[in-house]
């Protein structure tokens, strides 16, 4: 009985959180994010992900103590980074990036999911060119994925990015589809489980975890 | 009656709040582009959007009074503009002005190539000077494939725009590298000394370079060495021809590297027939250790040093006799010590200290004569480099080169020795701004000036170039310079009454720039002035010397790159034609030089195939005939040799060898197997006939081929690995 007390206050709780209504003091910044975070959903063309990450950076200016806004900003660039077709234009887009990254970091350098994006920008970076770049940003990708692990060892998007790395690496460098299995597996199994520690923090992947392991089945 | 106007007051704030005003505009930069996805927002608000396709944006707000507008868009300066809400509508069109930005402004190009893997607007990557396929694997013959170079087969070294092959200087790290080539063998082409896997960076200027280099009439090849080693790396290489082992180890903040390698090319002249008989087939063992300590947050010290020793004997034919061969031996050592370091003084000021020590000995036996000869240079330069805005930078700096040349020539005909050399001391200075006053323009004004201790002689070069960009992808670059050098050691070591010899540099070229497509076309005139004149070679009288010669050279070099159109596939063509005569060394009238062909042609593919984890790369090379001197004709320098040929193959494959990164690679140079006659010797007395005796000056073999293998060892877990470019 007790269990099920505790577990509907939790789920009310929680609710309540993510709806935004319990806190008073931010209203207007839960307001502005879980807006932005809405339309992240529904997001149709490519110059959308501008759109949502000016969003997010309006929400950053703002809130000077919050490493959230600059990490979604941060996010939405490099997503918007990796569609790009003119790759002359990505570099300037990701130190544009690059630039929010820092700003979250300064706010929270023991943030995991802050490296894990890091990382990720890294990966962003080789798709520039892959054959003169390949070397140096997967090293340097992987690195802050270690970080990230030793920051938080169950964040799932960990492992689903290092499975992308070694998916992207020929066979002959250590990489492919069976190198890449058991990372999928693993941020499968930490997804199964995984909770977001505060409000708004990441909660991606899931999905495109499953749709990996998928292909390398 | 209070709380009666205090409900007014509350009732009418809360009106107030709720009224919504709506700002909108359009946002564009300064051509009236407009600038989509430009964020617009009022300071201190949630309240702002996004600029649409067509540059518009409108958003609500709840604020009043006077407000701060802001507008950000990435590559332009961000903008803050106060305005205040009235409750009317607002409407705000806003200009934005670029700001400088290192990738979108204009690149001056006029008379350089550069290859780099960090910077964006280059025609090259390191890569490929290394997967050039006539290259085989030396920096030297992959610059061969561009525009503006010769194909002396005979030589190897570097001939550029009408140049000889003094006039072309290589420089480490901002460093002059006095013996960049492997000693001179006749007739055999040298090797560059250092292998392209050094370098991360490299720009080879044909003409029109900066006022930092100085002392090369024609071109400056300007290398650059990576910072820290990314990992502790331990390699394997073998070839067909011998073996090398290379291992990195790194630390936090220091790095070493070391590598040796050993040539000994005995076995693969058994196996394929050579020309030339071989008493020694070359054998060289080569070292080099480079380390790499960072100091303080942003301070780099780079020693970079080498270490080669090389052994050959020959048989030669002895022009003054028919029929008679003689034996040459050349063993030669080489030292190379360059050290620099570099460190931010403050957020705008860079310091630059660096200095180059270089020791030559050559031994020669010739016949029963011999030959030794030494070359030591030290070169100190300390520099500045202060960027007083993005757009406004200056570099200063000062330089001492020394050069003691000494060729002790011991002669078996009369029991005597000939001593000659130099030493010589050369400062210089030099100042060069660099103005971006919008990032369509780029200007480069700079000027340098040297002192000769030997030749006691001073001298000022204006350096000037810009370029402007005429379209997104376009862009026109002028340069024009004053390059000034020593007489080459031939003439100096006998006499140093002489002065500089001058050329003067002239270079329009227009670049387009177009999704992994490059198109450059360059035109340039020369103007060569004070080039050293004798009456014989090796005259040691000092008066049969002057410094009377002149010529020119004009040209036009076209240079085409495709990345594009084919996947997986990458090629560039190159067409140069050159008009070049001079009046110098024994000359007895104007004339074409000998390593000059007037067209050069080159087409460079690279096929990669990622399924076969295999790269294979083919080289086309052609150059028309270039004149030869025929004793038997009473015209000088007027015959011509047939054209050159040569269709060269490589072949790389990625693999795997027990679990460590492995690359097989192979070359075979003139595959098909072109009879290729680069001029003539002819004896020095005639026959009965009164003819001078002909003999062709040919490759040693029609073809060279090589196969290598290269291991890469790692301890850690093999998650970062390693990629081609750290084998190689």
């Amino acid at each position: 009985m007790f269990k099920i007390k505790t577990v509907l206050l939790t789920t009310v709780l929680s609710f309540a959180i993510t709806s935004g209504l319990l806190a008073q003091d931010k209203s207007e910044y839960k307001q502005a994010m879980g807006a932005a975070l809405t339309q992240m959903g529904s997001i149709k063309d490519n110059s959308g992900y501008l759109d949502l990450a000016n969003q997010f950076q309006r929400i950053a200016e703002n809130e000077t103590t919050e490493w959230i806004p600059a990490y979604y900003a941060a996010f939405c660039t490099t997503l918007y980074s990796f569609k790009e077709t003119d790759k002359a234009k990505v570099d300037p887009v990701l130190d544009q990036a690059q630039t929010m990254i820092d700003k979250a970091l300064k706010l929270k350098a023991s943030e995991s999911e802050l490296w894990v994006l890091q990382g990720m920008l890294y990966q962003a970076r080789i798709m520039v060119d892959p054959m003169t770049r390949g070397q140096k940003f997967s090293m340097q990708a992987n690195q802050a994925f270690d970080k990230a692990e030793s920051l938080n060892i169950e964040n799932p998007r960990i492992y689903y990015l290092k499975g992308q790395n070694l998916l992207n690496m020929p066979a002959m460098f250590g990489g492919g589809k069976e190198a890449a299995k058991p990372m999928f597996l693993k941020a499968n199994e930490k997804f199964m489980s995984f909770k977001p520690a505060e409000l708004f923090a990441p909660n991606w992947g899931k999905e495109q975890n499953e749709q990996s392991l998928k292909a390398c089945q | 009656m209070k709380s009666l106007l205090l409900l007014f007051l509350i009732l009418n704030a809360t009106t107030y709040c709720l009224a919504q005003t709506t700002i909108s505009g359009k946002v564009t930069d300064k051509s009236g582009q407009t600038l989509p996805g430009t964020n617009v927002f009022i300071k201190g608000s949630y309240d702002g959007a996004s600029c649409n396709v067509d540059g518009v944006y409108s958003f609500k707000t709840r604020k009043t009074g006077d407000q701060i507008l802001v507008v950000t868009m990435l590559g332009y300066e961000k903008q803050e503009k106060p305005f205040t809400v009235t409750g009317k509508e607002v409407i705000m069109d806003i200009k934005m002005s670029e700001t400088y930005n290192e990738l979108k402004a204009v690149v001056i190009t006029a008379g350089s190539f550069e290859a780099s893997d960090e910077k964006k607007a280059v025609t090259l990557k390191q890569m490929d000077i290394l997967t050039t396929a006539s290259a085989a694997g030396d920096i030297y013959g992959a610059l061969r494939t561009l525009p503006g170079t010769q194909q002396v087969g005979e030589d190897g070294r570097l001939f550029v725009r009408g140049g000889e092959s003094y006039e072309t200087r290589t420089y480490i790290d901002g460093m002059l590298v006095q013996n960049p080539y492997a000693s001179k063998v006749p007739d055999i082409p040298s090797r560059g000394r250092f292998s392209p896997m050094l370098f991360t960076g490299t720009v080879f200027s044909t003409g029109g370079y900066s006022a930092e280099y100085g002392q090369a009439m024609s071109s400056a090849l300007i290398l650059k060495t990576e910072g820290l080693a990314p990992k502790t790396i331990t390699g394997i290489s073998l070839y067909s021809l011998g073996a090398g082992m290379n291992h990195t180890e790194r630390w936090e903040n220091t790095s070493l590297a070391m590598s040796l390698d050993y040539f000994n090319l005995q076995p693969y002249f058994n196996l394929v027939k050579q020309k030339v008989k071989w008493d020694i087939a070359p054998i060289s063992l080569d070292g080099n250790l480079i380390f790499r300590q960072k100091i303080g947050k942003n301070g780099l010290l780079k020693v970079f040093s080498s270490h080669a020793d090389r052994d050959l004997q020959l048989q030669y034919p002895d022009d003054t006799k028919p029929d008679r061969i003689m034996p040459i031996r050349i063993r030669s050592t080489n030292d190379y010590v360059n050290t620099t370091y570099t460190t931010p003084l403050n957020t705008k000021t860079f310091l630059f200290v660096g200095t180059a020590w270089s020791n030559n000995l050559d031994r020669k036996n010739i016949d029963t004569s011999r030959l030794r000869e030494t070359d030591k240079s030290f070169q100190a330069r300390i520099s500045i480099n202060h960027h007083f805005t993005n757009r406004l930078g200056l570099k200063t700096g000062i330089e001492m080169t020394n050069e003691k040349f000494n060729q002790d020539f011991f002669n078996s005909l009369d029991h005597k020795d000939y001593i000659t050399g130099y030493n010589e001391t050369i400062s210089a200075g030099f100042i060069e701004s660099e103005y971006v006053p919008v990032n369509k323009l780029a200007l480069r004004v700079g000027v340098r000036s040297e002192y000769s201790s030997l030749l006691q002689k001073s001298n000022v070069m204006p350096r000037l170039s810009m370029a402007y960009k005429t379209s997104e992808n376009g862009q026109i670059s002028l340069a024009y310079g004053m390059f000034y050098q020593d007489p080459s050691a031939t003439s100096l070591r006998f006499t140093h009454q002489l002065g500089f010899e001058q050329a003067n540099h002239y270079i329009i070229n227009y670049q387009v720039n177009k999704n992994d497509r490059i198109f450059r076309v360059e035109a340039y005139y020369k103007d060569y002035l004070h080039l050293t004149r004798y009456t014989i070679e090796n005259d040691p009288n000092p008066l049969s010397y002057n410094n009377l010669g002149h010529g020119y050279a004009k040209g036009i070099d076209f240079f085409f790159r495709d990345q594009k159109s084919i996947k997986n596939l990458d090629y560039w063509l190159t067409y140069s034609y050159i008009d070049s005569k001079r009046l110098y060394n024994d000359f007895t009238q104007t004339a074409t030089p000998s390593f000059i062909s007037s067209h050069n042609a080159n087409a460079v593919v690279k096929y990669f195939s990622a399924k076969l984890s295999s790269m294979v790369g083919l080289t086309y090379s052609f150059a028309s005939g270039r004149p030869y001197l025929n004793p038997n004709s009473s015209n000088f320098m007027s015959d011509r040799t047939k054209s050159y040929n040569d269709v060269s193959m490589n072949l790389s494959y990625l693999t795997n060898f027990f679990g460590n990164f492995t690359i097989i690679y192979c070359s075979v140079s003139n595959v098909f197997g072109f009879n290729n006659i680069y001029g003539y010797h002819y004896s020095t007395v005639a026959d009965a006939n009164g003819q001078f005796t002909q003999r062709e000056i040919a490759p040693d073999a029609k073809r060279f081929a090589m196969i290598a293998v290269f291991i890469s060892l790692e301890k850690k877990k093999r998650t970062a690995n390693s990629s081609i470019t750290s084998v190689f």
